[in-house]
């Protein structure tokens, strides 16, 4: 071993010496290159090309990659149409793969991984593959950990009924102690932790945030089991590494708490139905990008549960709509806030009014996103829209309205912006229809209904819409 | 403050390399400051350094990574990211001789951003090929005996399916 290292430090000297120096068998142009840099160039590739270069030459196939990201592609994860015995072989097919990959690491020897990926249709009976993988992970020192568990390639609302959710796999917290001569490794490597259709409750999230001191980002997608959250760090200084917390579709979540948490950045609460009185934030100095989706759309309930943050938000992302129509109402100020989206319901004709009491109290807003929520084809269509007074908005740059229908709602409230924002300088119209439920699949009929819509959206963007758009203001319609 | 993009100001400090081959080099300081090696040396040695030498990197090669480190020298906005993207790609867009030369010099020098660029650039020359493909490509030996062969095809046959 040492004696080829020498050789091939001689190598390198002797050709960088000389311009005229020609390769010879023993010693082709990349293999002059260090184990570690080889290493590093064989994980930036996809799993199959790693496995490829093992079968190049001697020296390459000992090298093992640091990333190991089982991923078969959108295309074969979609399994919804599958028949049940070939579901089952496919699963079967994924599990072994997984297992022959990893087989060809040594768990003894010192090398690490870096980032650990599995994402298939898998749940509670292949527990002891998944077991595995991760015991095998943490061994490994694994920086990023993701389990991803869809059904049918997709992840699904966890409140469906139709959907066995107590089929998602256990995480037992035991798993992540991984120890090697007495030392815990695992918990010191640890950075990112996504979980997706995995069952872990309110406990094992605290576990493993007291545990993994440098746990810097956890995401958790479809957790059945996760009923109360606390993020709560401890009175020493900075024992909390997080900064990005994630928690989405969790439809059994009732409360989060999230005190001194002194690194958070972001924290995101989406589609979980959290009412404001379960959330408690307190001690959150860095925190300046939120999103959060209530099940309720009481501004001034969602303003009082974040008002220990609210002044220090450069992103805030809401969801309003249904509620009760209420004159001028008066939010806190949102000093900070630069960007802010919200999403709304384009049947109701108070977009714009209930607009206004936001822009009233940003005054640094630049940019204003806006996502109109997928139609309620049953409504009829409301004629009136409430126009406000005009005031004007000095610090908007950008406007996008996501999921634009071409509906005369969302006409006026655009031009509201080109006749009020004095610095807009783009407006973006996205006539992409705004899904409520991204992941969930449409029927071809519905699909092509939807893309007809687009359609009809775009040409009336086009040919109504960006006339009355000065040309000061660049017009994008997408 | 605007001088600094332009190297040219007096008030820019300048360091003095020299390649394994003999030749100095004057470079300015926080261009060389983009190798943690080089950044390391000046701030154990201080002011008094007379000339740094650095015995693992050829004078050819030297040239190409501090034209690397100029170029980096200061932050990129937002507007300048496209060009700069432009940029790098054609920089790492070299004979594969040189190519390896400047992977061992960043990776000597410790330059992370130049030694991520660069093993991205031999990963995308490796994707997608078939391990023929491969060793043409890089002039790499196939040194096991058939049976060695057989038997490592077999362990990775789900990468050939």
């Amino acid at each position: 071993m040492k004696k080829q290292k020498v050789r091939r430090q001689l190598a390198h000297e002797k050709k960088s010496k000389s311009r005229e120096y020609n390769y010879n068998a023993d010693d082709d142009g990349i293999s002059i290159l260090p184990e570690e840099i080889l290493t590093s160039i064989v994980s930036l590739l996809p799993l199959k090309d790693a496995a490829v270069t093992r079968t190049l030459s001697r020296r390459w196939r000992y090298l093992r990659t640091k990333n190991l990201n089982f991923d078969v592609g959108q295309q074969a994860l979609n399994l919804s149409d599958c028949s049940k015995r070939k579901l089952k072989f496919k699963r079967r097919r994924y599990i072994k793969w997984v297992n022959t990959v990893i087989n060809q690491y040594d768990t003894a020897d010192d090398a690490n991984i870096d980032h650990f990926r599995v994402s298939f249709d898998l749940h509670a009976s292949h527990g002891h593959s998944i077991s595995n993988w991760i015991r095998f992970a943490m061994q490994k020192r694994v920086q990023i950990l993701e389990l991803e568990f869809l059904v049918g390639g997709q992840c699904v609302r966890s409140n469906w009924p139709t959907f066995g959710n107590n089929d998602n796999y256990n995480l037992d917290r035991l798993l992540f102690f991984a120890s090697k001569g007495g030392d815990e490794v695992g918990f010191k490597s640890l950075k990112v932790l996504n979980l997706v259709g995995v069952n872990v409750d309110g406990e094992v999230i605290e576990y493993l945030l007291s545990n993994c001191l440098l746990l810097e980002r956890l995401q958790v997608t479809h957790s059945s089991k996760l009923a109360n959250l606390r993020v709560v760090g401890s009175s020493r200084p900075s024992s909390l590494a997080l900064k990005h917390l994630e928690i989405k579709l969790c439809s059994g979540i009732r409360t989060v708490e999230i005190c001194d948490a002194e690194n958070l950045v972001s924290l995101c609460c989406d589609r979980c139905e959290l009412k404001p009185m379960g959330l408690v934030i307190r001690n959150v100095p860095m925190l300046v990008d939120l999103k959060i989706d209530f099940g309720v759309y009481d501004v001034h309930a969602i303003f009082t549960a974040l008002s220990c943050c609210l002044s220090q938000l450069q992103t805030l992302e809401l969801k309003l709509g249904f509620e009760e129509y209420v004159e001028n109402p008066v939010y806190p100020m949102l000093t900070n806030l630069k960007e802010l989206k919200l999403a709304l319901y384009p049947h109701d004709g108070h977009i714009l009014a209930q607009l206004i009491p936001f822009m009233e109290v940003s005054p640094f807003l630049q940019k204003l996103a806006l996502k109109i929520t997928e139609w309620d084809e049953d409504e009829e269509e409301q004629e009136f829209f409430i126009k406000p007074a005009k005031c004007s908005h000095h610090s908007l740059k950008e406007l996008e309205v996501f999921g634009y229908g071409g509906r005369p709602n969302e006409d006026e409230l655009i031009i509201y912006f080109i006749e009020n924002a004095v610095s807009l300088q783009k407006i973006i119209v996205n006539p992409c229809l705004f899904m409520e439920f991204p992941h969930i699949r449409v029927s071809k009929h519905k699909k092509d209904m939807m893309e007809e819509e687009e359609e009809m959206a775009r040409a009336h963007a086009m040919e109504h819409l960006k006339q009355k758009v000065p040309s000061t203001i660049d017009f994008i319609c997408l | 403050m605007a001088s600094s993009t332009s190297g040219s100001s007096s008030s820019s400090k300048v360091v003095k390399i020299r390649s394994s081959d003999n030749e100095n080099f004057e470079v300015e300081e926080a261009a060389a400051a983009r190798s943690e090696t080089i950044k390391k040396l000046l701030e154990d040695v201080g002011d008094d350094a007379d000339v740094i030498p650095l015995p693992n990197v050829d004078a050819k090669t030297l040239v190409k990574v501090m034209e690397w480190c100029k170029k980096h020298m200061d932050d990129v906005d937002e507007l300048n990211k496209e060009e700069m993207k432009t940029w790098d790609a054609e920089f790492v867009d070299m004979d594969q001789s040189c190519l390896y030369n400047v992977l061992l010099a960043a990776n000597f020098l410790n330059i992370k951003e130049l030694l991520d660029q660069l093993t991205q650039k031999v990963a995308d020359m490796i994707k997608g090929k078939s391990p023929e493909e491969i060793r043409a490509t890089f002039n790499i030996k196939n040194d096991f005996t058939p049976e060695e062969e057989a038997e490592i095809r077999k362990q990775n046959a789900w990468a050939f399916e």
